[in-house]
């Protein structure tokens, strides 16, 4: 069986999401009409969380059977998880996912402060040049896009783009 | 005669050709959809005349559909929610140097599905939209849950994630104000998700944030064109490969109407419903998803069908079948128009209208299309690592955009993390945004239907319309394993 059908975080994760929402989902009220009990707002929840949770049974299944497959070729599964660490430590394609994005995130509060001329302008440089561009073709590329979007989204459609500084040279 | 040159009068054919345009333009733009392009398109259609603000919306909204599929198949981000099934082998076969050809069968099917749809529409508008009206909440609860089996069925690798991934948008799209009785669920006390989690930003994040991050990975391909050979558009190419798949581009244009019809469902269920039926009753199955051409046919001949079939509803009842057309009837109450039956006898000329627009709209659909093609084919000759950079800025504003909300920007990038562990897991990702589409319809029809049923589950199952469905949400799910079954029974015995 393939590796990546067989893993153990996928069993994980479903389990405590539906777990997680099965609670959050008890929280939530009865719907009673006339004294009868209906199918309130838990309802949907709670059915899928139960499929969820025996979907994650089923992985969990999958993934001991693969383990029992491929035992004596792997070390333990501490062994596994250090590797697995070290490498995505060292891994250009890793830190350039993580970079991707951390920039992503800081998007949002460095536009609400410079508007999305400055900011996208800055975003674009910086991933290209990440992304192995040379440094005036990243220039290029993000400033022009920048005016297109500015323009197209701005200008043509209305959405409100904060513009920040680049207000007051308008 | 006479309504052919009222529609061919300047007045109408060129904001009619400037629409189309617009619709390429919209259509192949992440972020913006047909209906935010039919709503952008009203308010300055107000000011003409209803023909030519009815020419504009048929225009625009067609091509938009079609547009979709550009993105889609050059960069695996449907470019509306119409061409998620389009990615499936569109993107496989642009990965093997033939996205050109791609693109071209899709532009003919959806223009030919689009033409079989309109046909349909004028023939048997009245028939259809009455066997519509007559699905109740249990209906429609079959309805949503066949659509999603055949998103999980038809995705390629394992069907049991296909349904955990459908489950899982199912799950996600619980978040928000309760349909019922309007309690808020999952939302943490913030105001940005009393509406639900955003379909779009999710929609971006899902496609296009996870292919970034997953070619952000590989730093050998950054400074490589992203289309490195998409190979010739040639119309007359391409015919010979449609007539042989006739059968494939009939039935799915049908179904695509058909599905269009039924309120609420729409044109991207419509094109997986008959991505599905093409997969199952295909001589190759297997080819499907690894580049099959069978594979592009069948969900463009059904997308265009299926936004020809959503008007059919909107027309004669004034009931939309889709987002589109609900911008649509306000359009039409806008002009003055009353969609319903009596709209046949009180304003004749204008029924006539719309049914020769969407003809003729169908057949510029392939110059206005071939053009897109072109215009996008030369934007992703740019360097790779320029082309993640323009996909994550038109990402963010994309999602931006359809509400204000930089809380949006937020959802895109966490939908773009979770499909790219969905990837790297092997979990088919197009259920799950189905599932976030279909959710809220699943679950108020179920749990309207058991309210007025008092809990009682049995009328799901004994109204004749239900039961059909029912048994053939049964055969896609466990069809395939039971023939497999009895197959493998009989060469023993």
């Amino acid at each position: 069986m393939d590796e990546r059908k067989a893993s153990l975080s996928l069993p994980v994760i479903l389990a405590a999401l539906s777990v997680w929402v099965l609670y959050m989902a008890a929280q939530l009220p009865e719907f009673i009409q006339r004294g009868q009990r209906l199918p309130g707002p838990r309802y949907f929840p709670t059915i899928l969380s139960v499929f969820l949770l025996i979907a994650a049974g089923v992985e969990l299944a999958r993934y001991l059977r693969y383990r029992r497959s491929v035992s004596g070729e792997y070390g333990g599964a501490l062994d596994r998880v250090r590797e697995r660490l070290s490498m995505l430590r060292s891994s250009w394609g890793a830190r350039s996912v993580g970079v991707i994005l951390g920039t992503s995130v800081a998007l949002v509060p460095v536009t609400q402060l410079i508007g999305f001329p400055l900011a996208g302008t800055a975003y674009g440089v910086l991933l290209m040049m990440r992304l192995k561009a040379r440094w005036y073709s990243a220039v290029v590329v993000s400033v022009v896009v920048v005016i297109v979007i500015t323009v197209v989204f701005g200008r043509l459609f209305r959405v409100p783009l904060p513009l920040g500084v680049i207000r007051y040279l308008l | 005669m006479d309504t052919l040159l009222v529609v061919l009068q300047p007045a109408v054919l060129i904001p009619w050709i400037l629409a189309m345009l617009f619709g390429i333009f919209a259509g192949a733009t992440p972020g913006l959809t047909a209906t935010m392009a039919t709503a952008l398109i009203v308010p300055i259609s107000y000011y003409m005349e209803p023909v030519a603000g009815l020419a504009m919306i048929i225009g625009a909204t067609f091509t938009a559909i079609f547009a979709g599929d550009i993105p889609a198949t050059y960069l695996r981000i449907p470019g509306t929610p119409a061409s998620s099934a389009a990615i499936l082998d569109g993107f496989e076969m642009n990965r093997q140097g033939k996205g050109g050809f791609a693109l071209t069968l899709d532009l003919l099917c959806s223009s030919i599905g689009g033409m079989i749809g309109v046909a349909v529409l004028i023939m048997v508008a009245p028939l259809l939209a009455r066997f519509a009206l007559r699905f109740s909440s249990a209906e429609y609860f079959w309805l949503g849950l066949f659509g999603l089996s055949m998103s999980a069925v038809v995705s390629r690798g394992n069907t049991f994630r296909g349904i955990v991934s459908a489950a899982l948008g199912m799950l996600i799209s619980t978040v928000g104000m309760d349909v019922t009785t309007g309690h808020r669920r999952f939302t943490f006390g913030q105001l940005e998700l009393l509406d639900g989690v955003g379909f779009i930003p999710a929609m971006i994040g899902l496609f296009g944030l996870s292919e970034v991050l997953k070619l952000a990975s590989d730093q050998s391909i950054l400074n490589q064109p992203s289309v490195q050979e998409s190979g010739k558009i040639s119309l007359i190419g391409a015919l010979p490969t449609i007539w042989k798949h006739k059968i494939t581009v009939l039935r799915s244009a049908i179904i695509g109407t058909l599905t269009g019809s039924l309120p609420g469902a729409g044109a991207d269920i419509a094109a997986w419903v008959s991505y599905g039926v093409a997969k199952k009753t295909s001589r190759h199955p297997e080819r499907f998803g690894t580049g099959s051409a069978e594979g592009v046919i069948a969900p463009t001949s059904a997308n265009n069908a299926g936004l020809a079939g959503a008007w059919i509803p909107a027309l004669v009842f004034g009931i939309p079948g889709d987002a589109v057309t609900a911008i649509v009837v306000g359009a039409m109450l806008m002009y003055g128009l009353r969609p319903g039956p009596l709209i046949f006898e009180e304003t004749p000329e204008i029924v006539n209208g719309i049914f020769t627009i969407a003809v003729i709209t169908q057949v510029l659909l392939i110059f206005a299309g071939i053009l897109g093609i072109r215009a996008f084919g030369r934007i992703l000759r740019l360097p790779r690592n320029a082309v993640m950079v323009i996909v994550l800025l038109f990402s963010a504003v994309g999602s931006f955009a359809l509400e204000n909300s930089f809380f949006d920007i937020y959802v895109m990038i966490a939908f773009g993390i979770v499909g790219f562990y969905m990837e790297k897991k092997d979990i088919p990702l197009p259920p799950l945004i189905l599932g976030l589409i279909l959710g809220p319809m699943v679950e108020r029809n179920l749990r309207v239907g058991l309210v007025r049923t008092h809990g009682d589950f049995l009328p799901f199952f004994t109204r004749p319309i239900s039961a059909v469905l029912a048994a053939a949400l049964f055969v896609t799910l466990f069809g395939g394993p039971i023939w497999s079954f009895i197959k493998a029974r009989l060469k023993r015995s």
